[in-house]
Order: structure tokens, then C-alpha cells, then sequence
């Protein structure tokens, strides 16, 4: 389940405690809000070693094969962290369209999706079996639950108002499991290399925050400059 | 990338194909929802189970189904197929999962329909109710009565109830407030085609147990012998009851004669719709009409309230205007949503 590591767990709150300098490429003292507009840029990583887990299939193997990857954390070669989302908080969102996410191998693509409240979410899936997306709001309540028997059927549902972590699972596959993060603040999720570019941010100072289903890491303060480019990184550790 | 076949066009034609290659993921081939590796946290409801597979009606199962459980206060693991599904589609599934059960001789749920203030349920019911009437007779002091009744179903086409009432009467300026008349009854149901029709035959026996002398009882026993029919016509609900109460004191010549007739509309399909209603009720030759209302307190439907207001509408000077209403807790339901 979750978390395959061979380091101990107090090295990764050692490493999480140090989080890496922010460096700002642009004089000091921006005024918020000021005219042009840069961009936010960085990485989120952890230290400790993972090995690569899976989750057992316990249905439908033929269609999902003996197991599927357990992507609750996934980081690359150099720690890179996928699907964390990094939010600016007091920044809109600009035009959205909808999110989609699809079933595909028994698996939610994409395992971490972000959006804006009450958006709209394109559910499909790529799978000949039945697939249910139930969505669950940060506070155990059931928001929606809808059936995909079909390859191809794509269903709309409005995403939650209430911002937060929204769980989607798949009652029919178990193992199934991912995440639509509704923030008010404009936010994007981290690539498979634990990169993440926020473009076009009005000039200004801004706390940046992260979140990730399993692992914590802490919010920080950046001053985006008109045309430059400020590189933000976070390091995160074990969550509790 | 997706199928470029039309996606109706991977789904089995026949609902029991449907039914194996969709619900029998949760609900199992058998319909027991027992699974050697179960999908779902909430165990499914056993289709098997006649009792708890035939007593309500289609549209609450097809609206489960297009809608999901918690529509109708069930597990929100029930997901909603109404975008996958067709209409018809999804009836031709319920039909497959109602047949399930195998026994015959149940009535099926579609005729379980909304109580009435007056009108005998044609159905059997396992409910417990708390019926409250406040009658008022020109120029008399209004006289109040709640009755306790519990009706429980014997096999699959009995009923049996117990009522016991307390009333609150006023006779020549004093108030009398006590046990009233006792009331046992049973009711087995004659015939039903399932769909839309249903008769049931019945007798109540009320005892004397209340005062006779304080206003609060009859005196005597009575046997009330009565038939119950009800009708789905279109989208109006038809229920209707002729009933004779012979007191057991009396010469032939004194027993009485009612007939109710019962015509609502259900404002949507969801346990938890609203009733609308009109009654004639009849006593020999005094005739009232009853407007009401029923709605459900909960999603399941397990709690819910009616009321009304009786009016009469010839001799109204002798006829006397009541406010009836009741609570009722179908007891082997639950009352909370499932998770």
C-alpha cells in the first residue's frame, strides 16, 4: 500500500525540515499586483529512495492485468514528486475548460487532477468493464457516483463548490483510487518529473502552497517581477 | 482513444445479459450481493428476499438505478446509470432483478401507494402510526383523539394491526380524556395484477374498553367487515374503501354503511415526494370531502406525515369538521440514509 520505501521515516522528516532556499530573479520589493506579468517555476522533491509499489488486482484481471502501479507517491530517479498540486493563493483562475479524467487500465488518468470550484469534469473511460467514479468531498460525504459500463461514454458532472482534496474512487475496482483538488486559488498539479510552471501570474508577492495525498510539505512566500521568471522548490516529507 | 462503435452498441441486448455483465458485479449472478471477494463496503439489499424485494414499487428501483442509491436514501456505492442506460433498458433490468424471488403470491410493491386519511390501504403495510384527529361540531366543544396503531404483515398477503386510542371528549360542559375503543383487525389481500390493480378484504373488531358513559368509547362491539380496492389510472392514484359496521348490541336495521374514495397525484417519482390528494367520504347519507397531503421526512421514505382537513359538504350542522393527520414509521425500513 501507499508509501514503498526502503529509508526510514525519520530521514524523510529530517529532509523535509530543510526546505530549499526560494530564489527570486528579480529586485526586491515588487509592488503587488504591478503591471506586467512573469512566471512561477520549480520542483517538488523528496529525498528518500521509493521503490516502485503495486497495488493487487482483485477483479476483472483480464481487463486490468495482475496489478496496476501504486501511484499514492510517485517520484522519478532524482526525487522528482508527481501529483502535487501548488497553489498561489489569492490568484484567480483564468478561463478553464473542463477536467477530464478517464479510466483507463484500472486506473484514474490523471491520478491528481486540479480545478476550480464548480467546474465541470468530463468522467470517461477506456475500459470494457464497469467502472463507477464516486466522488467523495473532503469531509466523507458522497458527492456523486456515476456508472461507465462503457468504453466511450464520456458523463459531465459539476465539480464540488467547497474547496479541498475531492477522493474518487471506483467502487467495482477497489485499488482504484485519485484525486480532483477544487482550490479557489489557482493551482497545478506537478509532472512526473516533480515540475510544475505556473505562467502568466499578474506581478506581485505571493505564498505559494502544496498539498499531496500522502506527504507535507510547507507553504512559501515568492515576488513574481514583470517578465522574469522566480524558481520555487519544495521538499516534502512523510506526512502525519 | 475510444471505440468508434456507437457506445450503446457494446452493451448485450437481452437484461439478463445486462444485468451479469454490469450489477452482478456488486449484486452477484444470484442477486444475493454476495460476492466471494466483495466490490462494495454496504452489503446489497438480497433480491431473494421476497419481503424486501417486492414491497415497493418499480419506479423506485428504475430511479435507483438511473439516479443511484441515494435518491432513495440507499449507499451512495450505487452508482447512477441514467447516462450509460436507457429507459428501457433499465426497466428491463428491474424486471430481471424482481424476479429474483421466486415465491409466489407476492404482491408486488407497485401498488403500495401513498396512505390516505380515511381510505383502508389496500396493501399490506409493517408500519407503526400515530393518527391525531381534532373533530369540531357547530356549537359543541371540539373533541380531540389520538390513536396508536401497529399493523405488522403475516405471510405474503396477510395483515394484521392493533389500535388503541386515547381520547379527549366534552358532554355537558366537562371534559372526559381516557383509553377510548381498542380496535384489532386484519386484512388478507383477494387479487392483484401486480401493475395496477389490487382488492383486499378485511374486518376490524372495535371493544368496548372505552367509557361509554364519559363519551369516550361506543358501549358495545362493533364488526366492521370491509373490501379495500385501489388503481393506478394514468398518473392519478385511485383508492377506495365500502365498509359496513354492524354493533353487536343493535337490531340489523341499525348498521351503517361508508364508502371512501381516495384520488391523488404523486409529484414525482423519489420516496420522498410530495402527496397531493382529495377524499369523499361517506357515512350513509352524510357525505364530507377530505383535501390532504402526504410527504416523507426522510429520503428513505420510512418516516412520513400526512393531513388533511375533513369538510362536510351536505348537513353540515350535524356533520362535524375534523383536522385528521398522521405519522407513520415503516419500522423495518431505515430511517437514515446509508452512507
Amino acid at each position: 500500500m501507499g508509501i514503498s520505501r526502503s529509508g526510514s521515516l525519520s530521514a524523510l522528516i529530517a529532509a523535509g525540515a530543510a526546505v530549499l532556499a526560494v530564489t527570486v530573479a528579480s529586485p526586491e520589493g515588487i509592488v503587488q499586483r504591478a503591471g506586467g506579468s512573469g512566471t512561477i517555476r520549480g520542483r517538488v522533491t523528496s529525498t528518500a529512495p521509493v521503490v516502485a509499489g503495486s497495488l493487487k488486482v482483485t477483479a476483472d484481471e483480464k481487463i486490468c492485468g495482475p496489478s496496476v502501479p501504486d501511484e499514492a507517491i510517485v517520484l522519478d530517479r532524482e526525487g522528482g514528486v508527481a501529483h502535487a498540486v501548488i497553489a498561489v493563493k489569492g490568484l484567480a483562475w483564468g478561463e478553464m475548460a473542463p477536467v477530464r479524467l478517464t479510466n483507463k487500465g484500472c486506473r484514474f488518468i490523471p491520478h491528481v487532477s486540479v480545478a476550480p470550484p464548480g467546474i465541470t469534469l468530463e468522467v470517461t473511460s477506456e475500459d470494457a468493464t464497469l467502472h463507477t467514479t464516486h466522488a467523495y468531498a473532503p469531509d466523507g460525504r458522497s458527492l456523486f457516483n456515476v456508472a461507465l459500463p462503457l468504453v466511450g461514454l464520456t458523463i459531465r458532472q459539476r465539480v464540488a463548490n467547497a474547496p479541498g482534496a475531492i477522493r474518487i474512487v471506483c467502487d467495482t475496482h477497489p485499488w482504484m483510487k485519485g484525486f480532483v483538488y477544487v482550490s479557489t486559488d489557482r493551482a497545478t498539479a506537478s509532472g512526473s518529473d516533480g515540475r510544475f510552471v505556473l505562467a502568466d501570474v499578474p506581478a506581485g508577492s505571493y505564498d505559494l502552497t502544496v498539498w499531496h495525498e500522502r506527504l507535507k510539505g510547507p507553504a512559501q512566500r515568492v515576488s513574481v517581477g514583470t517578465g522574469q521568471t522566480v524558481e520555487v522548490n519544495f521538499v516534502m516529507a512523510a506526512g502525519t | 482513444m475510444f471505440s468508434p462503435l456507437p457506445a450503446t452498441a457494446q452493451l448485450p441486448d437481452s437484461p439478463k445479459e445486462l444485468y451479469a455483465a454490469t450489477c452482478a458485479k456488486c449484486h452477484a449472478d444470484d442477486g444475493t450481493g454476495r460476492l466471494p471477494t466483495p466490490t462494495v463496503k454496504n452489503l446489497p439489499r438480497d433480491f431473494t428476499n421476497c419481503a424486501l424485494a417486492t414491497a415497493e414499487p418499480d419506479a423506485d428501483w428504475e430511479l435507483v438505478t438511473a439516479r443511484g442509491g441515494p435518491v432513495a436514501g440507499l449507499s451512495s456505492e450505487m452508482p447512477a446509470f441514467g447516462d450509460a442506460f436507457s429507459a428501457e433498458q433499465i426497466s428491463g433490468l428491474v424486471r430481471y432483478a424482481r424476479g429474483f424471488c421466486k415465491e409466489p403470491g407476492w404482491p408486488l410493491g407497485n401498488l403500495n401507494l401513498p396512505r390516505a386519511l380515511f381510505t383502508e390501504k389496500a396493501y399490506p403495510e409493517n408500519e407503526f402510526l400515530i393518527i391525531p384527529v381534532v373533530s369540531h361540531t357547530a356549537g359543541e366543544p371540539a373533541s380531540l383523539r389520538f390513536r396508536a396503531v401497529y399493523e405488522r404483515r403475516l405471510g405474503r398477503r396477510a395483515h394484521a394491526e392493533i389500535g388503541l386510542p386515547i381520547a379527549s371528549t366534552s358532554q355537558t360542559g366537562s371534559r372526559s380524556t381516557g383509553v377510548g375503543d381498542v380496535a384489532v383487525a386484519v386484512k388478507y389481500v383477494l387479487h392483484t395484477n401486480n401493475v395496477s390493480r389490487i382488492l383486499t378484504a378485511g374486518t376490524e373488531v372495535v371493544f368496548p374498553t372505552g367509557s361509554e358513559s364519559r363519551g369516550l368509547g361506543s358501549g358495545t362491539t362493533v364488526f366492521e367487515p370491509y373490501l379495500a380496492a385501489a388503481a393506478l389510472v394514468g398518473e392519478a392514484i385511485v383508492q377506495s374503501q365500502f365498509k359496513m359496521e354492524f354493533p353487536a348490541r343493535e337490531p340489523w336495521a341499525d348498521r351503517e354503511v361508508l364508502y371512501n374514495i381516495y384520488v391523488g397525484h404523486s409529484l414525482s417519482p423519489a420516496p420522498s415526494t410530495w402527496t397531493l390528494a382529495l377524499e369523499l367520504n361517506g357515512v350513509e347519507k352524510q357525505l364530507a370531502l377530505t383535501p390532504q397531503f402526504r410527504k416523507p421526512l426522510t429520503r428513505t421514505g420510512a418516516l412520513a406525515i400526512g393531513a388533511g382537513v375533513r369538510v362536510p359538504i351536505v348537513n353540515r350542522s350535524s356533520q362535524s369538521t375534523q383536522v385528521a393527520g398522521y405519522l407513520l414509521w415503516e419500522y423495518l425500513d431505515p430511517v437514515r440514509s446509508r452512507p
